[in-house]
């Protein structure tokens, strides 16, 4: 017999994941009636949040259990670079072929070597970013350039939001409905467990920089039409590719209410939202980042410490209740 | 076991710390050079050796060689030291002053006699690096800078192995680069920054913003970011609030101008203006279609005329006994011709050849003065090369 579906329960979840960037962008249109009160706005920071989305995807997989890997921003720049160069040979075929196939063999060797060396993700991901940006700079002299129309049309309306659907597709069944997706979710809970349980973690560390490499591919191929450039970068400076997209992720991760998948989109709208509204309210742009920050840290450190703060409100005077961590 | 190790390890670490911080009380080969004290006898600058035409060492600290304007830089220095009979030395540090610093401690340790910099990640590395020139006497240049700190001047003026410098006419540039795309129709703009304190970009803006004031031109905003993948987002915020921007003064990374353009394609716009310092790949398309009204660049030879300048003092024909400042013009390219004319004459191969920068250099042409020195290279245009190259 099918099981009800709970009709409140779902739309106390639905209400729950959408309350924080309905929240903001509410909060906006108080603040800027004038340009926040439009469906073009919505559009618009809709739009600028979608790479942020896509990126974050590629490392949903590894920050679920536990991998942050700072070499995304790198490996992007190298199979960008990649792309257009065979672009320039063979079009649109080689422009798709070269970002995938690049980014999927560089995310491998990342995760090579994090497995063969043992290393914490953590300096991989560092390393992997200094050899990967160096590479990067040398490469981008060989050749010119230049994002022509016929490749950009991956970053552009229609084709970002056909290759956002078919991410998010890829990306849902991967982590949803595949034992994969079970297993790395497993790692993340409760590792120690995990590996007791007979999963073989390395494995699928492994597996998270390879799936991600490909998700980042995708990406890729709609960054460069997005941006319209593509930009060597030296002394780490790629690093910060990383940071809005991991923080959407974290976002996704820490939101409960939804799945993660679907948490990043609402983490990438909400900062999204965030960074033009502080522009709309003359915020110097170097405290933008400050704000970000600290928005981050409220909502971070709000779902950490919910269940306490719950408390707070709920006890009565004279009576102690007892609270579990 | 592990104790041991450990302390092993330290040991070893600090050991290779007290081996690097040693200093180096011999002069190594440089048996031209004054001699090393706190403060160098002023008859040591006045009086510097005469003759040297030996072999050297240039050290040159740059970004890199990524882009076009790096690419094109680094190769404009080695004209220079190549037709002197020298061997260059470069080094691409990066953006911030730690980088540059750093950059100038690997030259002088791979024995460079000569080395030049430029302060676009901010004037505090100068009295840093001046000291440890001064140390190890070697001479120096900074390019495309002009010191806008009067204690930093000072303090360099002291210096007896600062050479000079060379810099463009930014207040000027700026000025009619915001010109440009006034007359071609732009009246909101959005300045972008690519640092704050960096006085070749503070003096590009000021001129830019003084032409604004002048035409009635409205700064809508004026924004400093560094990392260039955030100028589409940044832009497009301001476009969000401020749908009647229609132009953005770009004070550096010109590379930039194709992303702001999406960004204004983005938000339905198709007649936009932009200005940009610093040549980039794609500046032939912007400039045939229209979006990229007029970008300055091409200052290539800043490197090569520090070069020349240093190059002069150490062989002991200083153009000057005070310190050298050397204005280099910008090739301005406002259309797709201009574009042409740069790509086959200026920036595929040498523009000039190791003849006529000979003549930049004392020891071949011994009537040059510091004002023939500019004079030469106030010469530097587009027009110029083409006129040399067709004989």
């Amino acid at each position: 017999m099918k099981d009800k579906i709970d009709v409140k329960a779902v739309c106390t979840r639905v209400a729950y994941t959408l309350a924080l960037p309905v929240l903001l962008y509410a909060a906006m249109c108080v603040l800027r009636p004038g340009v926040y009160l439009n469906f073009n706005a919505v559009v618009t920071l809709f739009k600028q949040s979608l790479i942020y989305t896509l990126v974050g995807w590629s490392m949903v997989f590894g920050m679920s259990c536990g991998l942050f890997d700072f070499s995304v921003g790198a490996r992007y720049l190298v199979a960008a670079l990649f792309g257009i160069h065979m672009s320039q040979y063979f079009g649109v075929v080689g422009f798709v072929l070269g970002v995938l196939l690049s980014s999927l063999l560089l995310a491998a060797l990342t995760g090579a070597i994090f497995a063969g060396l043992k290393i914490p993700s953590i300096i991989t991901g560092f390393a992997a970013l200094l050899i990967f940006e160096s590479a990067a700079a040398i490469y981008q002299t060989k050749f010119s350039v230049i994002v022509t129309e016929n490749i950009s049309v991956f970053g552009r309306s229609p084709g970002i939001y056909v290759m956002t659907a078919i991410t998010f597709v890829v990306v849902y069944i991967l982590f949803n409905r595949t034992k994969f997706g079970y297993q790395i979710k497993a790692i993340g809970g409760n590792e120690k467990v995990a590996r007791s349980m007979g999963i073989k973690a390395v494995q699928l560390k492994v597996l998270t920089y390879v799936i991600g490499g490909l998700i980042l591919g995708l990406a890729a191929l709609c960054k460069v039409g997005f941006d319209q450039s593509v930009r060597a970068m030296t002394n780490m400076a790629s690093m910060s590719a990383a940071f809005t997209p991991m923080m959407a992720v974290m976002i996704g991760l820490y939101l409960g209410s939804c799945n993660p998948v679907v948490g990043v989109i609402v983490g990438s709208f909400s900062i999204s939202v965030v960074s033009s509204g502080l522009v709309a309210l003359g915020i110097n742009y170097r405290l933008q980042n400050v704000f970000i920050g600290v928005f981050l840290v409220i909502f971070i450190g709000y779902k950490m410490n919910a269940r306490r703060i719950r408390a707070l409100f709920r006890r009565k005077p004279g009576h102690q209740k007892v609270q579990s961590a | 076991m592990k104790k041991i190790f450990a302390i092993l390890l330290a040991l070893v670490m600090v050991l290779s710390l007290a081996a690097c911080g040693g200093k180096d009380d011999s002069n190594g080969g440089k048996t031209d050079a004054p001699a090393k004290t706190d403060t160098p006898a002023s008859t040591d600058a006045d009086t510097p050796a005469p003759g040297n035409t030996d072999g050297f060492k240039y050290g040159f600290a740059s970004w890199g060689t990524a882009d076009e304007h790096g690419r094109t830089l680094n190769a404009a220095v080695g004209w220079a030291v190549d037709a002197a009979g020298g061997e260059f030395v470069g080094d691409a540090g990066g953006f911030t002053a730690e980088a540059t610093v750093a950059s100038i401690e690997n030259l002088i340790s791979a024995g460079c006699q000569m080395v030049s910099f430029c302060t676009y990640a901010g004037e505090a590395s100068v009295p840093t690096i001046s000291d440890m020139c001064r140390e190890k006497g070697v001479y120096w240049t900074m390019w495309d800078t002009q010191i806008a700190d009067p204690e930093i001047a000072a303090y360099i003026a002291e210096d007896p192995y600062y050479v000079g410098c060379t810099f463009e006419d930014n207040v000027t540039s700026g000025y009619e680069t915001m010109k440009a795309m006034g007359e071609a129709g732009v009246t909101n703009v959005i300045i972008i920054r690519y640092g704050s304190g960096i006085p070749t970009c503070d003096e590009r803006c000021e001129g830019g913003i003084k032409y604004a004031g002048e035409a009635n031109i409205t700064i809508v905003d004026d924004m400093i970011i560094q990392d260039t993948a955030e100028y589409k987002n940044a832009v497009a915020n301001v476009l969000l609030s401020h749908p009647e921007v229609d132009g953005v003064f770009l004070a550096g990374a010109g590379t930039a101008s194709a992303t702001v353009a999406e960004a204004f394609r983005g938000a339905g716009k198709d007649k936009f203006y932009i200005g940009a310092f610093d040549y980039f790949d794609g500046m032939g398309d912007m400039l045939k279609s229209g979006e990229l009204v007029c970008i300055n660049g091409g200052h290539m030879v800043t490197g090569t005329f520090s070069a020349l300048m240093a190059i002069n003092t150490w062989q002991g024909n200083p153009l000057s006994t005070d310190k050298q400042e050397i204005i280099i013009p910008y090739l301005t390219l406002k259309s797709y011709e201009d574009y042409e004319a740069y790509i086959q004459y200026a920036s595929q191969g040498a523009a000039y050849t190791s003849e006529e920068l000979q003549q930049f250099l004392v020891s071949y042409n011994p009537d040059l003065t510091l004002e023939s020195f500019q004079e030469g290279v106030s010469k530097w245009s587009v027009a110029d090369i083409m006129a040399r190259k067709n004989g």
